[in-house]
């Protein structure tokens, strides 16, 4: 199994533990993992509020370093790099589980796009808020779209993204970012989890979950079906 | 604010989604519109302004009247942090 976790931010903080813990000692113990780690971006010290780290330097190397100690049944890959229309097709390949962890939706479309390039694959991409957000799950099969893509008509924020990407902002860019709570990433990377599971499981009953955190509300929905 | 029928007699409703919030089901009346139901429900489901109202996976404008049994969701745009 080759997993890709793009975005290596407040989401995959919660994310990757669920991920090796799940795939190590969880009812499905597959046999071989591989996990990636791809991001373009620095630690900062800024960034404790919602992120942790062992030492500054890049995420994902970061990252990819500490789950090699805490897991080395696990094969970690890091990448230091931003997705671009330009390199990803060298990051999801066939068969890929991708888990999009992006902060940007002109990055949540070359991903989406990609996927839908493929025979077989599986896309669960999030966003957050301030306190709510949302999960989709993209799956490729056979050729086909079982669900819808990232990028549809019901989410023109994503099909026709008004925002840059990290690989075209400056470092000043870079180095902002809007006030996160860690509480949104941390419901955002369960609800990306769990679709995985209801996945591996042949459970999948929804494209679409959206959360809140102050309702404590998550409503899934599959608009495939319309 | 714009209020809408309750009545415990009628069986026939529209069903009205927007985010994580629960569906909200609402007395259908001759006439009713996706405008009316935007407007009465804007604070109840939080419905921003911007969001696209669909039926049966169809994009519909304010001026369009529902009929019983129609879903409308008011579409919220993806979080784009993380």
């Amino acid at each position: 199994m080759k997993i890709k976790v793009i975005g290596i931010g407040g989401g995959a903080e919660w994310l990757l533990p669920l991920l090796r813990m799940y795939l190590e000692y969880g009812p499905a113990k597959t046999e071989s993992v591989e996990i990636t780690l791809v991001d373009g971006k620095q630690y900062a010290e800024k960034k404790r509020d919602r992120q942790s780290f062992h030492r500054l330097g890049n995420k994902a190397e970061v990252k990819a370093e500490y789950f090699r100690e805490l897991c080395p049944k696990i094969t970690w890959k890091s990448l230091d790099m931003y997705v671009t229309e330009k390199n990803i097709s060298r990051i999801v390949r066939e068969n890929d589980f991708v888990f999009c962890c992006v902060d940007n939706h002109k990055s949540r479309k070359v991903i989406s796009d990609r996927t839908e390039e493929l025979e077989n694959a599986v896309l669960f991409s999030g966003g957050n808020e301030m306190t709510d957000g949302n999960i989709q799950v993209f799956i490729r099969k056979d050729g086909e779209n079982v669900t819808l893509p990232l990028a549809s008509k019901y989410h023109e924020e994503i099909l026709y993204p008004r925002d840059k990407s990290p690989d075209e902002m400056s470092c000043e860019e870079l180095g902002e970012s809007e006030p996160q709570l860690c509480l949104a990433n941390n419901m955002i990377a369960t609800l990306m989890a769990n679709a995985f599971y209801g996945y591996l499981e042949g459970k999948n009953s929804y494209d679409e979950a959206y959360m809140d955190i102050i309702m404590n509300a998550v409503r899934p929905i599959n608009r495939s079906r319309t | 604010m714009v209020d809408l029928v309750k009545d415990e007699t009628v069986t026939e409703k529209v069903t009205v989604l927007c985010g994580a919030a629960d569906p909200v089901e609402v007395d259908m009346v001759q006439g009713l519109t996706v405008g009316t139901l935007r407007e009465a429900l804007v604070d109840q489901l939080n419905i921003d302004p911007d969001m696209k109202p669909f039926i049966g996976g169809d994009r519909i404008g304010d001026n369009f009247e529902v009929v019983a049994g129609d879903t409308v969701e008011f579409v919220k745009e993806g979080g784009r942090k993380q």
